[in-house]
């Protein structure tokens, strides 16, 4: 029976990786709800995933479903701004010495400073749209993918510009030729961290102050003390956050295709 | 007999600043070689082969000095017409891994713009010269080491250079591997006359190889002298064993150890 079991699991097939998970997450649920039966826990402190659950389908089109795109818009579009702004950014920083020495410190400023704590002022001066949100999304993923992409532009191999310069490839060739391709998985890694970092600063500023999207919607729920829907919202902004990663990971597997 | 030069480094001096200390990598050195001679470097490690071949390429400008070639001299820049001829083969095979084989060996065609039949041609004759047409659309981290450096050498003649300058290209490889290769490379000399400045660590090599030896000593690099190769062309494998070719092999070790070249006697 062991040496079943053994076989089995030293074999990894193809999407073992999703289902093994997927298992995981069921027995959670299951235990969850379980235990709430059994212990008779109170929907004010924590809700049985079937209220969850229910809660989420019948109330998804009324209370939610609008709320749910504002918020996927501004990631979304906030994030895929970020990705060009940042490698652009780091392209010329690390490209133009003179640029470099004049902005390092303030690369550094982009990606530590708290942009929640500007947040008024970013109302202040540009409303209460969706403009304001996306900009405060850019910004902060944007440092994250130059942080990243700076680093990889400068892991230059000598022998491999030497290749470059005996072929006559001029600065920018030469970048487009190796630099760039070269600094691929330091770029994606920006990527990836600008990613999770867009991702909390759009519900960050939902729930800090705009009254539209998931995250204000978590408040709201709150405040009513509808517990099953402020469940229900943290799912699908799980579920938001989990998916475009995953799709960004996926990219990348696409893109580095010669690292696997 | 009238020699015509076809490269020749004048008085070339270079030094290498750092905030500790600057290094002479090279102190007035001069050489110069005729076309389609076979020209080696040798010398003990940081005698600033490797320096002299990529000043002559481009990649380091000379502190003081210039080269020429076919009568165009240059220090900082070289015409592109001129670095259109040359070939250069690095330590280390020096491939891009996110690339083919076939399109690592097409990166020189591309980067000065040639097309047509002609060049495509060459590119089938170098894929199956080296062995490596049936792995052609392989990604070159996946070759072995052999085939890698063997990718690094036709690479350097798909653009067909009139000259070849080789930074120790075999040293990496086995004895067998780098006898087989050496023999080959003589052969494409023979076929296509180029002109060649091949640096190697092992004298026997360069015995084999070459028209002339240039002998170099370290700290600061400077040549100590030249020794004609007086072997037959084409040579073989089999001239390694007899007494003549010990003995330049010993005139240059010799050289190497004493900073000084003696006559044979």
């Amino acid at each position: 029976m062991i040496n079943v079991f053994k076989r089995h699991f030293n074999r990894l097939r193809k999407y073992d990786s999703v289902i093994y998970p997927l298992i995981v997450l069921v027995i959670i649920f299951t235990l969850w709800e379980f235990l709430v039966k059994i212990l008779n826990i109170p929907e004010t402190t924590l809700p049985a995933p079937s209220k969850v659950l229910e809660a989420l389908f019948t109330k998804f089109d009324t209370e939610i479903k609008p709320h749910f795109f504002i918020t996927l818009k501004v990631l979304v579009i906030g994030f895929l701004v970020a990705i060009p702004v940042g490698i652009t950014f780091a392209a010329l920083l690390s490209q133009y010495t003179l640029l470099n020495i004049m902005l390092s410190p303030f690369v550094l400023l982009w990606v530590t400073m708290p942009l929640l704590a500007v947040l008024p002022l970013i109302m202040m001066w540009l409303g209460y749209g969706l403009a304001p949100r996306i900009l405060v999304v850019c910004v902060t993923a944007s440092g994250m993918v130059a942080l990243n992409s700076i680093a990889g532009f400068r892991k230059v191999e000598m022998e491999k510009m030497e290749l470059m310069a005996s072929m006559g490839a001029g600065k920018w060739q030469a970048f487009f030729k190796y630099i760039f391709p070269n600094a691929l998985p330091s770029v994606f890694a920006g990527i990836r961290l600008g990613c999770i970092n867009a991702t909390l600063s759009t519900l960050g500023v939902e729930i800090a102050g705009f009254g539209s999207g998931i995250g204000s919607r978590i408040t709201l729920f709150a405040t009513l003390i509808s517990f099953p829907l402020v469940f229900a919202c943290i799912f699908l902004t799980v579920l938001i956050g989990v998916t475009l990663f995953m799709v960004t990971t996926f990219i990348e597997r696409k893109v580095i295709y010669w690292k696997y | 007999m009238t020699e015509k030069l076809k490269i020749s480094v004048n008085n070339v001096t270079k030094i290498f600043e750092s905030k500790r200390q600057n290094i002479t990598a090279l102190l007035d050195v001069s050489m110069s070689v005729r076309e389609g001679e076979f020209v080696s470097l040798v010398g003990p490690s940081g005698c600033g082969k490797s320096t002299v071949i990529r000043i002559i390429e481009n990649i380091i400008p000379p502190t003081n000095g210039s080269v020429t070639i076919d009568g165009v001299t240059y220090t900082d820049r070289i015409p592109s017409d001129i670095l259109r001829k040359l070939g250069f083969v690095f330590q280390a095979h020096n491939l891009l891994p996110w690339m083919t084989v076939e399109q690592n060996l097409r990166l020189p065609l591309k980067a000065f713009g040639l097309k047509g039949d002609k060049w495509d041609d060459q590119v089938e004759m170098l894929l199956s010269f080296s062995k490596l047409t049936n792995m052609r659309n392989v990604y070159t981290n996946e070759l072995s080491v052999g085939m890698q450096q063997r990718l690094g050498v036709v690479r350097a003649l798909v653009h067909d250079p009139e000259i070849l300058l080789m930074d120790e290209p075999f040293g990496a490889l086995d004895a067998l591997t780098r006898d087989e290769l050496d023999i080959q490379l003589l052969d494409i000399c023979e076929k296509t006359h180029k002109t060649v400045i091949f640096i190697t660590h092992s004298v026997a090599e360069s015995v084999l190889l070459s028209d002339r030896v240039y002998v170099m000593k370290t700290n600061p690099g400077e040549i100590i002298g030249e020794v004609r190769i007086g072997l037959p062309k084409p040579r073989s494998l089999d001239m390694k064993d007899s007494r003549e070719f010990a003995e330049y092999e010993y005139k240059i070790i010799d050289a190497i150890g004493n900073l000084e070249l003696s006559s044979i006697k």
